[in-house]
């Protein structure tokens, strides 16, 4: 189920794809782009670059679901223990 | 997963219970499950901090971004030799999976040395730890970042080491399976370290 093919241009696709998200961030910042319409860019680009990253270098396109489980279930307690302290953070003096 | 479970088989005294899980990748991912809190913690406390101060100001602007990008592109290439290695191992071609090995390690070595420079002028200019809150959070967390680059540099060379033509394939290719599986997360933790500590004080 694992032993999905990886062959030297898959590889060299995806390095290509990564190099044209990282540009896309830093062409925000070098570009001046308005703030908040710069940070939507940036972060879109990083969320990208991971996704691309956990799908086709770590595989998680032919995982299963504990592992699915194991990944984003990190990611979604940080998010929650994050909302839970914005209470805290807006009725900071 | 029927393929993992004939390689635990293999791998296995006979006497063992054959599992139909890869237990080597199943502890990969508890592990790199615990440090996704520990960075993701890290992150999300910079964020409620930053909005809780109204964003960095200018300490935030001082960052050089320029050399977070090339040391991006360093770790996105160096992530391409790591999956360029698994290909060369799941042929059965150690000498070459070795090659590209030995440049995942040599890139993580550059990456760390452009982040040595980027310190350096950091302190040059008066940006230390305790100069303010923003240098701090920097300090801790693209320092725990190097940590985390450093053990998976020492681990590569340590595999690097010890393949010789004769390394059997479907050892090389295990051992290799868990290492870039690490080396890919760093990869990943670096991203958005880059978005959040980098680009994002410096946007607008």
């Amino acid at each position: 189920m694992e032993q999905t093919e990886f062959s030297v241009s898959d590889s060299l696709k995806t390095w290509g794809l990564l190099v044209v998200l990282l540009l896309i961030g830093a062409f925000a910042v070098a570009l001046g782009l308005p703030r908040s319409l710069a940070l939507w860019v940036i972060f879109a680009a990083a969320t990208a670059q991971a996704y691309v990253i956990g799908r086709y270098y770590m595989r998680l396109r032919s995982e299963d679901v504990l592992i699915y489980t194991l990944a984003l279930l990190p990611v979604v307690t940080v998010i929650i223990l994050a909302f839970v302290l914005i209470p805290d953070i807006a009725m900071h003096p | 997963m029927a393929n993992s479970a004939v390689e635990i088989g293999i791998a296995h005294a006979p006497h063992e219970v054959p599992t139909s899980f890869e237990l080597g990748k199943l502890g990969m991912w508890v592990f790199l499950a615990g440090e996704t809190m520990v960075f993701g913690g890290l992150m999300g406390v910079f964020i409620l901090v930053g909005i809780s101060h109204g964003g960095w100001g200018s300490d935030g602007a001082h960052v050089n971004w320029v050399l977070g990008a090339f040391n991006t592109l360093i770790l996105l290439t160096s992530s391409l030799t790591a999956a360029l290695a698994q290909g060369a191992a799941r042929v059965q071609d150690s000498p070459r999976a070795k090659r590209y090995l030995s440049a995942t390690a040599l890139l993580g070595v550059l990456f760390l040395v452009v982040k040595a420079f980027e310190y350096a002028g950091d302190f040059r200019d008066g940006f230390t730890p305790l100069a303010a809150l923003f240098w701090s959070f920097y300090y801790v967390m693209t320092g725990l970042h190097v940590l985390h680059l450093l053990a998976g540099i020492v681990v590569i060379f340590g595999l690097t080491f010890m393949v010789t033509p004769r390394t059997p394939a479907g050892w090389l290719e295990r051992k290799l399976k868990y290492v870039c599986l690490y080396w890919y997360f760093v990869e990943a933790v670096w991203v958005f370290l880059f978005a959040l500590v980098y680009l994002a004080p410096t946007a607008g």
